[in-house]
């Protein structure tokens, strides 16, 4: 051999050495990307099963509130709808999952319940599976359009946002964080939709303000003796909106900005132990209710 | 130049220009990941996000539900454990966030908002791993005292190598490491949050406040022919506030009820005063209400009557 060849050997093994050394700080840094994806996908995961249960609570909200005003045939349409809608986004949830157990478990990457990391970093099976031309890629592309424009006419405010599902050439681990991811954005695409509904259903609750009371056993007393009276906080439901009548023994009472009545009347000229009778009437979401209080009260000897 | 050796030279450029595509393919693979943690580190941060939302909420529940309970001393320990649970969490929360812009700041990238050079390697920040550490392992003792059974956050997962992040690890990596603890206190402060609102929320949230007509009269004793006067309003139950009240200036002892009870001895007349006085006395009514005190006042008339009513 003479001296070129030598020297061209040694380049050879010289770079060939650095080759290894990139393919080896190359594949390091492979396995750390794919455990660290691999942790965020599941807990990624575990946050989707909490966005099930939280949204499936959100439509049982709308479900009581509906319940609660009687079932108004307009609330119980925007009840359908809401319910609608968490059945659709729980069959794409139903399809995204299948399609990562289906990836899991298919033969190239058999990859269960904990997937070394060699499983999670094998490319091929998520495109033979899930390639643009396979049938579950395009169902699936079928099934989020679908969803996508079921949000729309619930809520055309809202800017949908789905990521396009891409699977070509990923590894199995990159695979099966599109899937989590999608779930991810279809459950608050659908909550935000949710809670776009909420306020259209259930009765509107009165508001109410606090007032000091008091009322007295008598409002005159002897000298020297002791006058006695009790103070306490009442909450005054704010009627001003509602149509209402107040009456004091079948008369009409006039009623002050703050939805208190002010009942005054000529006590009875016979004394003893006397009451009257108080009734609030008031009409909230179509529905007549009436409150009745009786109030007794004394009338002393001259 | 020997036939051998151009032989070795062209095999040798052959390998190179294969290794070449497989780095070049490799360093692909490791991009697309790369932009996966990124996608999902988004997803998770939206999450920790609501996440501070639902524990604030969860927090107010119990408040709600403790003061409706009339605040007995068992509700009162668990909401002063439910706050300091959220306060525990905020405070290690903003220590994942510095760490964040420390990191985002040694790579001179912005505070927030996107990266723009996702790939490049991470510097060591201002804040030490061990610190970290050192503040994780603090909390994990503090929240197993709600949640006996949560894991270390100082624990590498099962694949990965470290519980952090490796050093020089590609930045969005690092940062996605500590949106991923972020994520995983949040996991366990919401369950330990749900684990003490399970303790107040025994019924007591879900029972209605009781609506009904009612009636004040301004003395329950009238003059036979004279005016008997009254107030009436609708009122849903405000048993569930416990006010303090005085009267001229004087403290009252509230009933369980919610009535303070005012007793005034009134002087006996001197000579040369009139028959009949006209007297009064000022009442306040303090609540709180959330963090504001709110008070609320009334002026009583009477009359003091040399021959009495009664």
């Amino acid at each position: 051999m003479n001296r070129v060849s030598t020297l061209l050997l040694l380049i050879v093994i010289a770079a060939g050495a650095a080759i290894g050394f990139a393919f080896y700080y190359q594949h390091r840094a492979q396995a750390q990307l794919s455990a660290q994806l691999y942790q965020l996908d599941q807990l990624l995961a575990a946050d989707n099963e909490g966005a099930d249960r939280k949204n499936d609570g959100a439509v049982k909200g709308i479900e009581a509130a509906v319940v609660k005003n009687q079932n108004q045939p307009k609330e119980v349409s925007i009840l359908t709808a809401a319910q609608n809608l968490n059945s659709r986004a729980d069959s794409l949830t139903q399809t995204l999952r299948g399609l990562a157990a289906a990836l899991r478990h298919s033969k190239g990457s058999n990859a269960a319940a904990n997937p070394t990391l060699a499983q999670l970093g094998k490319t091929g099976e998520a495109e033979k599976l899930l390639g643009p031309t396979s049938a579950a890629h395009q169902g699936l592309q079928q099934q989020l359009t679908e969803y996508i424009s079921a949000i729309q006419v619930l809520n055309p405010a809202a800017k949908t946002e789905l990521s396009e599902p891409q699977f070509a050439g990923l590894s199995l681990v990159a695979a099966l964080a599109s899937l989590s991811q999608l779930e991810s954005e279809v459950r608050a695409v659908e909550l935000n939709t949710l809670q776009c509904l909420t306020p259209k259903v259930g009765a509107k609750t009165l508001r109410s303000h606090l007032v000091a009371l008091y009322s007295a056993e008598s409002s005159t007393v002897a000298p020297g003796q002791t006058y006695r009276a009790q103070l306490f906080l009442g909450s005054v439901l704010d009627l001003r909106y509602v149509p209402m009548q107040m009456r004091c023994n079948g008369q009409p009472v006039s009623v002050d900005s703050s939805s208190v009545g002010r009942v005054r009347f000529r006590a009875s000229g016979k004394p003893g132990p006397s009451a009257w009778t108080g009734t609030i009437r008031f009409n909230a979401n179509g529905r007549d209710t009436t409150f009745q209080v009786r109030v007794p009260y004394r009338v002393a000897r001259r | 130049m020997k036939r051998s050796t151009l032989l070795l030279a062209l095999c040798s450029v052959a390998a190179f220009v294969a290794a070449g595509v497989l780095l070049y393919r490799g360093q692909a693979q490791n991009a697309v990941v790369l932009d996966k943690i990124m996608a999902l580190e988004a997803r998770l941060a939206t999450n920790n996000q609501q996440g501070v939302q639902a524990m604030a909420n969860t927090v107010y529940g119990i408040n709600v539900a403790v003061s409706k309970n009339q605040n007995q001393a068992r509700d009162v320990a668990v909401l002063k454990a439910s706050q300091l649970i959220l306060g525990r969490t905020k405070s290690l929360t903003d220590t994942l966030h510095l760490f964040q812009q420390a990191l985002r700041a040694a790579v001179h990238e912005a505070p927030a908002g996107p990266l723009h050079y996702p790939g490049a390697a991470s510097q060591p920040g201002s804040i030490t791993p061990q610190q970290l550490a050192r503040q994780l392992d603090h909390y994990t003792a503090f929240i197993r005292v709600f949640v006996p059974e949560v894991p270390a956050l100082t624990q590498p997962a099962p694949l990965a190598t470290t519980w952090l992040y490796t050093d020089h690890a590609p930045v969005a990596a690092a940062l996605a490491s500590l949106t991923r603890l972020e994520a995983q206190v949040r996991r366990q402060a919401t369950d330990a949050l749900n684990n003490e609102a399970q303790k107040v929320g025994s019924g007591c949230c879900m029972c209605f406040d009781k609506i009904g007509a009612m009636a004040v009269a301004a003395s329950n004793t009238v003059a036979p022919g004279a005016i008997y006067e009254a107030q009436l309003f609708l009122t849903q139950a405000a048993t569930s506030l416990r006010p303090k009240m005085s009267a001229e200036g004087k403290a009252l002892a509230v009933q369980p009820n919610g009535r303070g009870e005012i007793d005034i001895l009134v002087p006996t007349l001197r000579p040369g005063q009139p028959d009949t006085l006209h007297a009064q006395w000022r009442g306040i009514v303090q609540v709180q209400t959330g963090q504001a005190d709110t008070t609320f006042q009334v002026i009583a008339p009477y009359f003091i009557v040399k021959q009495p009513a009664q």
